[in-house]
């Protein structure tokens, strides 16, 4: 794909955003007659609560068509090893990655702009072996050279920033945040994990960063979220201290298709009101998503 | 003939595995580190003197029997940076209109100064002298300055040209960026020593080179000698017009075994058998006073050094100065540990993942010209990672376990709340907390419930994290001070959980942990 292709791709995705941020509110509103909004998944192995949760949503066959490329985006920040639950359990994404494959998809694109340095991040978190034998094409995330300037409609603060090419080029963006406290978020989950899409994060931080954060959700909304909560990290996040003496295995997992509604369960399965989080807070007010779980059509699984 | 095909397999076996040394091909391979680092003579010593390292020691010994026994053998098997001169010479023998050498004399002035100077500079904990002329320093200086940015701007050239097809088989590999200072010096005594071994062969190990000196002593008592046979031989010049120490005098039909570095280039291109490589036992006409006072020398100078360099301080290096800009790497324990035994080989700089590491020119001072040191503009020093512990080959850095380092201070960070975000622009920002491996950098409820970094002193590594993402400017908000002697953190967790109960966590004053729901979620 060359530049003018990149270019046409973003202005067709920012179009395509507009409108379905213009239109959000009824697409909720529609939520319960199409069925499952949102699944949420207790016990089992990380793999097993996907496909459970999947089912729920209609099958990875609703998301994924053959031939199509699909960019898998993990949390994969800290050079830390699985168990610490600073990054999306690797398991999961291995799963996601077979699933997709085993839907038609032609390429299946796992990456992340890591915090640490990338090559060791993406080999400790063990993500990028199990990506890479589930047969995921596992791409960098560490060079500007990936990112392209793009406009943000709708940004009260935001109005443009830099994105990584696969998130644009990809027919099917699916999200896979992990649940985790954070010092200044409070909590990370699917729309902070966006911020891994982009390059200049350190600009968000002195300029209104929760309002970044909310205005950069519709850009290119994520087609499916899955919310890791197998091991949940309680605090001291996002990094963890001392070898993850804060990590409590919840062994759950939420998964839908609007972010707004998957981040405010996995932020009540933390124990926090969304509406306590700055960023989720702002989202559901300008109705990028449902953050009222009782509006939900919500599928509830006990493995 | 068989000699020397045999010193160029295992000299180039030993390049290249020096080469990989640089290239982290060995990195998380401890064992390969210290074997590696054990053979080269200087670095090995100061490691072994340093604290009884066996494998340093074994090093040491095992090169000085070498050479008692079969000549300066090192300088042409074992020391890179010797193999490097011999790359360049090949090159006259193939393509230069003169090709053969000429006989030189034995400098033995110059060669004894430069090394007394640079033994005595040592024992006083001044470093310059021996790091501008330790050969495997002079080696790692190249390959990490000039050798491995080369090779990484062309496989990133590749990476992404390949990138560009969405093929991502080819990793771009980070590059410290280099001091110019240390890089320009580099580039030039490289071309220094192309033109010297160009014309003038091996004259570096013969002038410069303090292994070279004290090997020579050796090798001129050694058991094998290059030996001209006075019979066979006819003078014809072949084997001096090859000899790139420039140690054969064929009129005379004389070789000087102690600027001999043993490649055995006359013994093949002998077409006679007018020169050879032969055991003679020793003493039989030698002067064995003077060997005996060249032991006593090595010895007496070796136990000199051995002495002299573990002492923990030296007077004066362990002054604070207010605001110092000088971090080295966990392990080396104190400026003035790392100082003495630094020979500025930049293996740390190379093998380092994140590149915080870089080449200083002045900053140590220019008695410790060219030490490494941590520089946090563009990056930091992780959490687990102990590489540059487990490649240094000198014992700067001393070994450390993942457990220890986490718990080693380097330096401690230092907040300035008026260049801060949260108080410059009323916004949260948290970065230093969100990369702070220990929460030494946490954060407080400021006002309008937003939160503010404060430094826990007790519990700060002096990673440099806060200080690399801090986005502040042009004056960054939280910096780290070095140590001139690293400190001893505490354990993060228990000063965090006792902070809490004071009231000043993050919990306790409704921070940054999220309130409990309404209704939390169920299952």
């Amino acid at each position: 794909m060359n530049r003018r292709e990149f270019l046409k791709k973003s202005a067709k995705y920012a179009v395509a955003a507009a409108g379905a941020f213009s239109l959000s509110g009824a697409e909720s509103l529609l939520g319960s007659e199409r069925g499952v909004d949102l699944a949420a998944v207790k016990g089992g192995t990380p793999g097993k609560m996907f496909d459970a949760g999947i089912n729920a949503l209609g099958g990875i066959k609703n998301f994924v068509k053959p031939n199509q490329t699909v960019v898998v985006k993990p949390n994969i920040g800290w050079d830390v090893i699985p168990e610490y639950a600073a990054n999306t359990n690797p398991e999961l994404v291995a799963v996601i990655v077979r699933r997709c494959i085993q839907a038609g998809a032609k390429r299946v694109y796992v990456f992340d702009h890591t915090c640490d340095n990338w090559i060791r991040v993406y080999k400790n978190s063990g993500i990028e072996h199990a990506a890479k034998t589930a047969g995921a094409v596992v791409a960098p995330g560490n060079n500007e050279s990936y990112y392209h300037e793009t406009a943000v409609p709708g940004g009260k603060s935001l109005k443009k920033t830099k994105i990584h090419e696969l998130i644009f080029e990809s027919d099917v963006f699916i999200n896979v945040p992990v649940l985790k406290h954070h010092g200044t978020t409070r909590v990370t989950i699917g729309m902070k994990n966006l911020m891994g899409n982009i390059w200049d994060r350190r600009s968000w931080h002195v300029t209104d960063l929760h309002q970044r954060i909310a205005d950069f959700t519709p850009v290119r909304k994520p087609d499916l979220t899955v919310v890791d909560c197998y091991r949940v990290m309680t605090a001291n996040g996002p990094r963890g201290v001392a070898g993850g003496r804060d990590v409590v295995k919840m062994e759950s997992q939420v998964l839908s298709r609007d972010i707004v509604a998957a981040d405010s369960a996995a932020a009540r399965i933390f124990g926090a009101d969304p509406m306590d989080i700055a960023h989720i807070k702002n989202a559901a007010e300008r109705k990028m998503g449902e953050s009222d779980l009782s509006k939900l059509n919500i599928r509830r699984i006990t493995l | 003939m068989k000699l020397k095909v045999l010193r160029i397999a295992v000299s180039l076996l030993f390049f290249s595995l020096f080469i990989m040394f640089y290239f982290s091909v060995f990195s998380g391979m401890a064992m390969a580190a210290e074997l590696l680092g054990a053979t080269q003579l200087i670095p090995a010593f100061i490691k072994f003197a340093a604290g009884g390292f066996i494998a340093a020691g074994a090093g040491v010994l095992v090169v000085l029997a070498l050479t008692f026994v079969f000549g300066r053998v090192y300088c042409s098997f074992i020391c890179p940076f010797g193999v490097l001169q011999d790359i360049f010479i090949f090159f006259r023998y193939k393509f230069a209109k003169r090709r053969v050498f000429r006989l030189q004399k034995n400098k033995k002035v110059l060669r004894y100064t430069v090394a007394a100077v640079v033994i005595i500079a040592a024992l006083a904990g001044i470093m310059v002298p021996l790091n501008l002329t330790e050969p495997f320093s002079n080696f790692g200086r190249i390959t990490a300055e000039v050798i491995k940015p080369a090779a990484a701007f062309i496989n990133n050239t590749i990476a992404g040209a390949l990138e560009n097809f969405r093929i991502y088989a080819v990793k771009r590999t980070a590059m410290h960026i280099p001091d110019p200072a240390a890089a320009i010096y580099t580039v030039l005594f490289l071309i220094l020593i192309f033109f010297l071994a160009l014309g003038k062969g091996r004259m570096y190990c013969n002038t410069v080179c303090p292994a070279g000196a004290l090997l020579g002593l050796a090798a001129k008592v050694s058991l094998f000698k290059i030996r001209p046979r006075q019979e066979n031989c006819v003078s014809c010049g072949m084997c001096a017009g090859v000899c790139k120490a420039g140690c054969i005098d064929t009129k005379a039909k004389k070789v000087d075994n102690e600027t001999c570095v043993s490649c055995f280039n006359c013994v093949a291109a002998c077409r006679k058998t007018g020169i050879e490589y032969s055991f003679q036992r020793p003493g039989l006409k030698e002067n064995t006073e003077k060997r005996e006072f060249i032991k006593k020398t090595i010895a007496v100078s070796a136990a000199a050094l051995v002495s002299a360099l573990p002492k923990p301080l030296r007077a004066g290096s362990t002054e604070v100065i207010k605001e110092n800009p000088i971090v080295t790497p966990p392990g080396s324990k104190s400026y003035a540990h790392f100082n003495k035994r630094c020979t500025a080989c930049h293996l740390c700089v190379s093998a380092c993942p994140t590149k915080v590491i870089k080449p200083s020119f002045f900053e140590h001072g220019i008695e410790h010209l060219l030490q490494p040191r941590l520089d946090f503009d563009d990056s930091y020093c992780l959490y687990d990672c102990v590489i540059c512990s487990e490649v240094c080959p000198t014992g700067a850095i001393k070994k450390v376990t993942k457990q220890e380092k986490r718990v080693i201070q380097i330096g401690i960070a230092v907040f300035r709340k008026k260049n801060c975000v949260v108080y410059e622009k009323e916004t949260d920002c948290g970065l230093c907390n969100e990369y702070c491996p220990t929460k030494a950098a946490s954060l407080i409820p400021y006002k309008d419930g937003l939160l503010i970094p404060e430094v826990i002193e007790s519990i700060c590594i002096g990673c440099g994290a806060c200080e690399k993402v801090c986005p502040a400017v042009p004056n960054k908000a939280i910096y780290v001070e070095g140590s001139p002697v690293h400190g001893t953190a505490e354990e993060p967790h228990k000063r965090l959980r006792r902070r809490e109960r004071k009231g000043r966590g993050e919990a306790a004053k409704n921070g940054s942990a999220p309130a409990a729901p309404s209704q939390p979620f169920s299952f």
